[in-house]
């Protein structure tokens, strides 16, 4: 080469220099478009969490950290036997939703587009009315006179009205109903990601129909059973207005027990303590079931 | 439609067999037999209703009409489960959360053979398609061809009475793709495996197949051995389709002693020709393969020729591909192979040859013109 290499280096330079602002331009651009989000992260949610925290270890009179409010909690019978209640109602309503749920997806899958739409307006259209107006809809269906017992006793089905408003059974057909959404929708987005000719290599193998949906669909949907589960549970086991309303005061459960002592008591330190227990008991349920789901999973080391 | 040796029960035969959606008819009054270890390939362009066809067979669609016999069983009313036909699906189809050793046992399980009889079919399998170090693999972890492998293993562990292959090269690359059609071949001919395989792909169908089943509009329009397609493709559209070759305009200038005088671009060519003598006049579609013209300098003294000018000349390693312009609107394709001593010569753009037909009994003429209809049948 005869030619001097000055100009080529010093272009190359140059570029260089381009590439590496470009980048942290683009590296500063995106930085810049989660700050709104978190910020609003910041405020609405790290600081109440730290907030609640607070409140959970300060007592009057005492200096420094104290265990005084978990220690008065977890001993007491009442708490740990609504504790328990909320933690069995919304097992019991995700197992529900799930029941239901999980053939409505499969369905779902396998039918054409009009009874598609026709299966996500129903189940997503309670969804879009607010949780009091679901609730008195549940009073008026559940109730003494109510839409099932005029059909129960109207048939003969029964001999007098079934006790369904203001009992646990009630809140749980009334919570699995709102749940049923939020299980439904991760179900259909894990079966429609299933090679369809998944379960007709089951069948051209020997497997009848049912044999191939519990052999090969009902397995490779865990991933959407986990994400539809988790949703599920951890929405039922914060409800508030659903189990007040539909419970009519009969029961308590953790949302209840909170507000009461934030806003009838106004016991700051019982209420931030009893939070925190139901979030732990809430992340440990969670984690609980994402392991038990991870074993369902493809197989080691798959996404 | 060449019919099926006679001496042996065919393991699969459709009878007039349609499948209709609504208004649109996918297969159209299909009849096939296929005779045991047979091994028949239904090739045509994507929507030709092969692979409709397929699931009439496999049992996931119900024919319309027509039946479908399997060893002398009527199978339209039995459920495709308990047919006993093999599937290879064109993305395997593996079971993602079951081992290949599963996989494998998958069909023995649900036919409730004893454990330690699966464990030993499985072995078998593995080692017959040359995966026996594979068990305990997940399909995730295997190459596109080594899943190919274990989903015929799982298909013919259950030794199915008729396998499908459902395009099942169509997600390799090329080189590999070649190497598993061979094997799948050999595998499929040591067992005697009686086969249908679906392809879009003819150079595939016509390596594989003992018979080729041309599908064109929900119709099997030719059905015979892969040199008869391909030599004597029985309407235009097959002529078309199979292979590159020259579909020319031409007119019958009359008959003379078995031979049919057509002329074509102003040369008149003396085919040999059985059929009914057809009127002189006739517009005809005259088809001439490109390795079937051969190029010269000189003009030919024993043979009419083509005065052209070579417009294209590509190599394709084996073989140089010419275009050559005759006159003013005719483009001929010749193909001649590089390595041939008489055919040395390679030529360039530009160059002035004479065009002349190497055999004349490998012309085929058809009723119509090229622009027309492709159900004319061939003379």
């Amino acid at each position: 080469m005869d030619r001097p290499l000055e100009p080529r280096d010093q272009s190359l330079s140059t570029s260089g220099a381009r590439a590496r602002r470009a980048v942290w331009s683009r590296q500063l651009r995106l930085w810049q478009l989660v700050l709104p989000a978190t910020l609003f992260l910041v405020v609405y949610f790290v600081v109440p969490l730290g907030m609640l925290f607070y409140f959970s270890v300060r007592a009057p009179g005492v200096s420094g950290v104290t265990l005084v409010h978990f220690r008065k909690l977890l001993t007491d019978t009442f708490f740990l036997q609504t504790l328990g209640l909320s933690v069995r109602l919304s097992l019991e309503v995700t197992a529900v939703a799930l029941v239901l749920g999980f053939p409505l997806a499969y369905l779902y899958t396998r039918l054409g587009p009009v009874w598609r739409l026709a299966i996500l307006f129903v189940t997503l259209l309670p969804l879009l009315t607010s949780a009091v107006v679901r609730s008195f809809a549940w009073i008026v269906i559940l109730g003494k006179h109510g839409l099932i017992n005029t059909v129960f006793i109207g048939t003969g089905l029964t001999d007098g009205p079934v006790k369904l408003l203001f009992t646990l059974d009630g809140v749980r057909i009334a919570l699995a109903q709102v749940q049923l959404p939020f299980m439904l929708l991760p179900l259909i987005n894990a079966m429609e990601q299933l090679d369809p000719s998944l379960e007709h290599a089951a069948v051209s193998l020997g497997a009848s129909q049912a044999r191939a949906f519990f052999k090969v669909t009902v397995p490779l949907s865990a991933p959407g059973v986990v994400a539809g589960a988790i949703l599920s549970f951890a929405l039922t086991i914060s409800a508030f207005i659903t189990p007040v309303m539909v419970g009519g005061g009969s029961f308590n459960v953790m949302p209840t027990l909170i507000y009461q002592s934030a806003i009838v008591t106004l016991d700051w330190s019982t209420a931030s303590t009893t939070a925190l227990i139901l979030l732990v008991v809430a992340l440990a349920v969670v984690w609980g079931g994402m392991t038990l789901g991870r074993r369902f999973r493809y197989g080691p080391g798959s996404a | 439609m060449t019919p099926s040796p006679t001496n042996a029960r065919p393991d699969l035969r459709l009878v007039d067999v349609s499948r209709r959606y609504g208004p649109v008819t996918a297969v159209d009054r299909v009849s096939l037999d296929v005779a045991p270890g047979e091994f028949v390939t239904l090739l045509g362009p994507s929507g030709c209703g092969k692979t409709t066809l397929l699931k009439c067979i496999a049992g996931f669609l119900p024919p319309s009409e027509g039946q479908v016999v399997l060893r002398d069983e009527v199978m339209n009313d039995v459920l495709p489960h308990l047919r006993n036909i093999g599937i290879v699906f064109q993305h395997y189809a593996l079971f993602p959360h079951m081992t290949v050793a599963d996989n494998v046992a998958f069909g023995l399980r649900m036919r409730k053979r004893a454990r330690t009889a699966i464990a030993g079919r499985v072995q078998e399998m593995l080692r017959l398609v040359r995966l026996p170090g594979f068990a305990d693999r997940y399909p995730h972890q295997l190459s596109g061809g080594q899943q190919q492998r274990v989903a015929l293993a799982r298909v013919l562990a259950v030794e199915p009475v008729l396998l499908l292959l459902d395009e099942p090269f169509g997600a390799l690359d090329k080189k590999l793709r070649v190497e598993m059609q061979l094997e799948v071949k050999q595998l499929v001919a040591l067992l005697g495996m009686t086969t249908i395989f679906v392809t879009h792909d003819q150079e595939e169908a016509m390596r594989m197949s003992d018979r080729v089943a041309i599908m064109h509009a929900g119709r099997i329009v030719q059905c015979a051995a892969p040199e008869v397609i391909y030599d004597r493709p029985c309407d235009l559209f097959v002529a078309d389709f199979i292979g590159s070759s020259n579909l020319l305009d031409g007119r019958i200038r009359g008959t003379s002693a078995g031979r049919l005088r057509v002329e074509v671009a102003g040369v008149p060519l003396e085919v040999p020709c059985h059929a009914s003598v057809r009127p002189a006049g006739e517009d005809v579609v005259v088809m001439v393969r490109p390795e079937n013209l051969a190029l010269s300098e000189t003009w030919p003294s024993d043979r009419p020729a083509w005065a052209g000018v070579v417009s294209l000349a590509l190599h394709t390693g084996p073989v140089m591909e010419y275009e050559v312009v005759v006159g003013e609107t005719w483009r001929l394709r010749v193909s001649r192979p590089r390595m041939q001593v008489e055919s040395a010569r390679v030529w360039a753009k530009g160059d002035r040859v004479a065009v002349t037909v190497v055999d004349l009994k490998a012309v085929r003429i058809f009723h119509g013109d090229t622009a027309g209809a492709t159900s004319v049948r061939s003379l």
